[in-house]
């Protein structure tokens, strides 16, 4: 009699006769005679099979409610989004931004400059968050953010007053976004007053720093693009913010029917093919 | 096709297929897709679950899966059943996510607690064993792991597995199989309460070399 070709196989090889990998291979034979006759290979074999019980075992743990609720919350949200009909792109939101409708004065801008300037930039293309008190207007409204910011051109206040959005939260803050009753889709201006929320949390320079690429209005609208799930869709409201203290943007779309939007928090990684989403609802416009 | 039978469970919702949920879908039916997740949406949290093997990760990523799902549906070609499609976009985003955690080390893995417990076997052997599998699967690579998830733990075929991850059928056969061999040994000490010390087995799984030393 011959001795086996295969003295004492390694353990990858056990692995693959135990997974069939072998069959109808020469040296198949040879193992499983050697396999056989060897207890510490016919442990490992045992072992392999023990184990793929213990995986086929394992309990299987429904999709958790507020799983599910989320999942369910973020398709709604997305099959509103989608069944909207496309809006005349930016452009022709610009005179609005030369003549802004605002409906309460001086306020709005302290609590909410964020916001508007991130309409704005959408809407004007690249100005900047100041632009949204400079050559937008000549109210006074341009001092007020000249005197809270660093009035460096072009690019994003060090320090601005920012929301924190929390879940609970977010619904509120999105109708504070919204235009007041004029619902026509132009007017982009908020209302802090009617804003339960905290305002003036302080967002440090490198929480704005982190969000300062989509401040940039091609990729605002390359992620504005991804949510929506088409281009060319203009956002009622951007608000640059925290979302549970992390630097997020809140974007609010307008889904097909009138009494709802579609409030997505996104963080600073949104862009096409990941919208780096934090947290989404829909929000009815009355509250 | 049972449905039909009585004629009145026309209008029943489960009467649909899945392939006639995403075409109502793709068609406008605002409910369809929601309702194709429903359907589906225990096994795939339990396969995101699995791969990514964090609770938050898993939902972000399943979330994901299910928005481009979504979005896809209309370009759906039927050249896979629904499910398969469904599972290799949920896998996707999953395997997404692992990597971009593997790419940004801050992030810290799951420690290895069956491979060298702290405590005496037998305590061990009492803790929840499906607990000790999770982390066992966490060490795995995330190949190895995503299909060990679907063909080991889901019990879906090498076929439908490879149809998942799109790659051959031997390609899952091997990846289970060195898989297996890895979580043989993180998980000998379950079976072998007994304090004889090493393991045994060695294995090649890992990164060990088997180069015939210490045979």
């Amino acid at each position: 009699m011959k001795e086996p070709a295969v003295v004492h196989p390694d353990a990858d090889t056990l692995c693959d006769l135990d997974a069939g990998l072998l069959k109808d291979t020469a040296g198949e034979a040879d193992l499983q005679a050697h396999v056989a006759g060897c207890a510490s290979c016919a442990d490992l074999l045992a072992l392999l099979a023990t184990t793929r019980e213990r995986l086929a075992a394992l309990p299987q743990e429904p999709m958790p409610v507020d799983v599910a609720t989320r999942m369910d919350a973020a398709l709604a949200a997305a099959a509103a989004a989608q069944t909207v009909t496309p809006r005349p792109a930016t452009v022709a939101a610009v005179p609005s931004l030369r003549s802004p409708r605002r409906s309460s004065g001086i306020r709005w801008l302290r609590g909410v400059g964020a916001v508007a300037a991130g309409a704005a930039l959408l809407m004007a293309g690249g100005i900047g968050v100041r632009a949204l008190g400079g050559p937008s207007d000549r109210s006074p409204l341009a001092g007020v953010t000249e005197g809270r910011s660093a009035p460096a051109t072009g690019s994003p206040p060090a320090i601005s007053e920012v929301r924190n959005y929390t879940p609970a939260t977010l619904a509120d803050g999105v109708r504070a976004l919204l235009p007041g009753r004029a619902a026509d889709g132009a007017a982009r201006q908020s209302n802090p007053s009617a804003a339960p929320l905290p305002l003036g949390t302080r967002q440090t320079a490198a929480e704005s720093a982190a969000l300062a690429r989509l401040r940039a209005p091609a990729q605002l609208a390359a992620c504005v693009a991804e949510l929506a799930g088409k281009q060319g869709v203009t956002p009622l409201a951007v608000d640059f913010a925290l979302f549970q203290a992390e630097p997020a943007v809140v974007i609010v779309l307008p889904t097909a029917d009138p009494t709802r939007v579609a409030a997505w928090v996104v963080g600073p990684a949104c862009m096409k093919g990941h919208a780096d989403r934090r947290h989404d609802e829909l929000v009815s416009r009355a509250g | 096709m049972d449905g039909a039978r009585n004629g009145i469970a026309v209008d029943a919702p489960t009467a649909k297929s899945d392939l006639e949920l995403l075409r109502a879908h793709a068609a406008g039916d605002a409910q369809a897709f929601g309702e194709l997740v429903r359907r589906h949406r225990d096994r795939l949290w339990a396969v995101a679950l699995r791969t990514v093997g964090d609770r938050e990760e898993a939902a972000d990523a399943l979330q994901d899966a299910f928005i481009s799902a979504f979005r896809a549906a209309t370009g759906f070609r039927g050249d896979s059943a629904v499910t398969t499609w469904l599972h290799r976009i949920v896998v996707n985003a999953c395997l997404d996510r692992v990597r971009r955690r593997t790419a940004r080390p801050t992030v810290p893995f799951p420690e290895a607690g069956p491979a060298e417990p702290a405590e005496p076997r037998d305590a061990m052997a009492e803790r929840d064993t499906g607990l000790v599998i999770e982390a066992a699967l966490a060490q795995l690579s995330v190949e190895q792991r995503s299909a060990i998830v679907l063909a080991d733990i889901q019990g879906y075929s090498v076929a439908e597995t490879a149809a998942i991850l799109e790659v051959a059928e031997g390609t899952v056969k091997s990846r289970c199989a060195r898989g297996r061999g890895r979580l043989a040994v993180l998980l000998a000490g379950l079976r072998n309460p007994d304090p004889s010390d090493g393991v045994e087995i060695q294995t090649g799984g890992s990164r060990s070399t088997t180069e015939g030393e210490g045979g």
